[in-house]
């Protein structure tokens, strides 16, 4: 395999490994919290489950850029064509935002999160207003996609 | 890396909602007669065993619900030291009560609590038999420390003294473990309240400033040079020393002190302004705040539940009640 094509799968690795932790870890995270409210409280189930799903949204933007680059590089039909060097590290830069950011706002959403499952604890009629703080999170991993996304498609081959 | 409470802070949010209100409180203090309060509890956490006792066996209700509250946060928390840094005060109550016992023979089985952190038979047994092997090293260093007070000066009251100082140093350690600014910071402010109303009562029985440095409470923000420098000035002038501290919240007790002589109010501002710390600060999802939150809270709770029975059952009025109960979480 050329050095080129191995910097290319390097910068499909970053997009959904480093995203993927991050949604593992916020996901946990919000998880706990959600099963000690439930274990009081059995009926607030649904609202923490809706709550725990919002930091797992970075490891499915990983996916996607992976599979986009994938499908780019024609993984799919073992058939890779050759890569530049430069062209490998471009979809490694491409991998870096959605790979990094996901990482980092997925933990941290998870903590947002878990903070608004304190609410549904005390006011379960707020599930509205307790979205949004964990959501605004969100913003800057919809960002990073977005660029990722960009790179890729601006890079082709 | 710091323990993780986030399981049980989500158990705690939940377990708060629980707590008497005020409307309930309110309505305690409204009834007409002690049946009557109780009667109010019949809904609550509290209900089970308040529907097959008489008023005047509460304590049996608030000792089960102690109890109960302090088993369980030891079970959802990831350390028991949660638990551990509140029941210490048990410990230590017992401790003096058995260390008394030893050299004055005034022994009332009713006045040990079981509440602490070690067995309470077991407790007997080690003070009994003077064997003190298997007991946590805190306990057996106060205890060493306590005798050799007692056997230099033969005052009982260097027992609790002394035993008062070692329950501050473990307080102080386990708060330490836990890497908790929050906790730390809470132990340090009931340090300088209590040494607040120490020093009040120490000038107004008259003793000198040696008297006041061995009753001190070591690891508050106010030390012991602050004390001895006002021992011969007025109350008035701690009172301004006061001000500028986070204690500003405490001066109206010392101040109805000098009126009254009484510090039932000051010790009612002290517990209000400890829960209004705790209060300002439980919003943290993952460290130890709620939780210890949580259980000081629900002692807060007995002790308000407590002051209702005690002036129910012996026909206080409304009003007289209400000036004495506590702020609610």
């Amino acid at each position: 395999m050329e050095l080129g094509q191995f910097f290319a799968f390097a910068g499909i690795a970053v997009a959904t490994l480093f995203a993927g932790i991050g949604s593992a870890v916020g996901t946990s995270l919000a998880g706990q919290a959600a099963a000690g409210v439930v274990t009081e409280d059995p009926d607030k189930f649904g609202q923490t489950l809706v709550l725990q799903a919002l930091p797992g949204t970075q490891g499915i933007y990983g996916l996607i850029i992976g599979v986009i680059m994938m499908s780019q590089l024609g993984v799919f039909g073992a058939n890779i064509p050759d890569l530049s060097v430069q062209q490998g590290l471009m979809y490694l830069a491409a991998g870096c935002p959605i790979g990094i950011v996901g990482l980092i706002s997925g933990i941290y959403q998870g903590k947002a999160a878990v903070a608004s499952i304190g609410i549904i604890a005390k006011q379960p009629g707020q599930l509205g207003k307790a979205i949004i703080f964990p959501a605004i999170v969100e913003t800057y991993a919809i960002l990073s996609l977005i660029v990722s996304l960009l790179m890729t498609l601006g890079i082709g081959v | 890396m710091p323990v993780d409470f986030t399981y049980a802070v989500g158990r705690t949010r939940v377990l708060e909602t629980r707590l008497l209100d005020k409307d309930r409180i309110e309505r305690m203090i409204a009834a007409a007669n002690a049946d009557e309060a109780l009667r109010v509890l019949a809904e609550t956490a509290y209900g089970p065993i308040a529907s097959q006792i008489n008023a005047d066996e509460y304590e049996i209700m608030l000792n089960a619900r102690l109890k109960e509250t302090y088993e369980l946060v030891r079970h959802i928390s990831p350390t028991p030291a949660v638990a551990d840094i509140l029941a210490l005060k048990y410990d230590f109550h017992n401790l003096k009560v058995l260390l008394k016992d030893r050299y004055l023979k005034q022994y009332d089985d009713d006045i040990l609590v079981k509440l602490g952190t070690v067995d309470i038979e077991k407790l007997k047994s080690y003070m009994q038999e003077d064997d003190f092997k298997g007991m946590p090293d805190v306990l057996r260093d106060a205890i060493i420390e306590a005798q050799a007070a007692f056997e230099v000066s033969r005052d009982p009251q260097d027992i609790d003294m002394a035993l008062d100082k070692a329950h501050y140093e473990a307080v102080y350690a386990i708060a330490d473990d836990m890497h908790s600014d929050f906790v730390k910071e809470l132990f340090r402010r009931q340090a300088d309240m209590i040494n607040i109303r120490t020093f009040v009562r120490v000038k107004a029985m008259g003793k000198d400033s040696r008297f006041l440095a061995k009753a001190l409470l070591p690891g508050g923000y106010l030390d012991e040079a602050f004390f001895i420098e006002l021992v011969d000035q007025t109350l008035g002038a701690l009172i301004e020393r006061l001000r500028f501290t986070h204690y500003d919240g405490l001066v109206d007790g010392i101040a109805e002190f000098e009126r009254t002589e009484r510090l039932t109010a000051y010790e009612k501002l002290m517990d209000d302004e400890l829960l209004s710390y705790i209060r300002d600060n439980r919003s943290d999802p993952f460290g130890p705040a709620a939780i210890i939150g949580y259980l000081w809270a629900l002692e807060n709770e007995t002790r308000i539940v407590r002051i209702i029975m005690v002036g129910k059952i012996n026909h206080m009025p409304s009003d007289a009640i209400r000036q004495r109960v506590r702020e609610v979480y």
